[in-house]
């Protein structure tokens, strides 16, 4: 029934189908870990520690990956309702850093993560909840933190310009 | 068609149920390179002496 109304829906259903739920389930899986690893680098001191243009390009695809994700999570739950205060800010550059990674974590990756488990791994779903409720307490931590006596917001001089 | 624009046009198609599984696997691919890449530019910050 559930490959019925897919293809219905998409036209796409073939035989390669179930080999791309896998492949999503990975990729949902990797962006997880890499979002870890981020915040793991972060808490070490390596945003701190960037040049001026390195700390431009990860603000800059920081804010790309939220602007799109956020999109979708905003619209996905009204648990999320709060994504949608938070995409106007990501899309102009106004939030720090160390914001933004934890608004794409807990209100937009977590949310993708958790309706990918919804689509495709239904029987996981408890298991990869969890996962993202450890990072989404590991983030909120991380959002209080300062590095080297500033936020990295201050660092980067682009702290809240003002709410919109 | 910017890398943005691209990711959003995504975005928009998977909100709205229309994307296949193929569009949602680049979608996520695409979101993958983007963090790895700020994940580099993490681990090689100070190598270029300022710190």
């Amino acid at each position: 029934m559930e490959k019925f109304e897919f293809k219905k829906q998409t036209g796409e259903w073939d035989e390669n189908t179930l080999e791309k739920k896998d492949e999503i389930g990975t990729e949902l899986l990797t962006a997880g870990e890499q979002l870890e690893e981020i915040v793991e680098l972060i808490e070490k001191g390596g945003f701190a520690e960037s040049d001026d243009a390195a700390k431009e390009r990860i603000k800059q695809k920081t804010n790309m990956v939220c602007g799109t994700i956020l999109t979708l999570a905003g619209l996905w739950g009204a648990s999320h309702a709060d994504a949608f205060e938070f995409v106007p800010r990501i899309i102009r550059g106004e939030m720090a850093p160390a914001e933004t990674l934890s608004v794409l974590a807990i209100g937009a990756l977590s949310t993708l993560a958790l309706k990918g488990a919804e689509l495709f791994f239904k029987g996981k779903r408890d298991e990869i909840l969890g996962a993202f409720g450890e990072l989404k307490d590991r983030l909120s931590r991380l959002q209080r933190k300062k590095f080297h006596g500033q936020t990295a917001g201050e660092m980067l001089n682009i702290e809240e310009k003002g709410a919109p | 068609m910017t890398q943005e624009q691209k990711l959003k046009t995504l975005a928009q198609k998977i909100k709205d149920g229309f994307a296949t599984e193929a569009e949602t696997l680049v979608f996520l691919k695409e979101i993958n390179v983007l963090l790895a890449e700020i994940k580099n530019d993490l681990k090689n910050s100070g190598k270029n002496g300022k710190i």
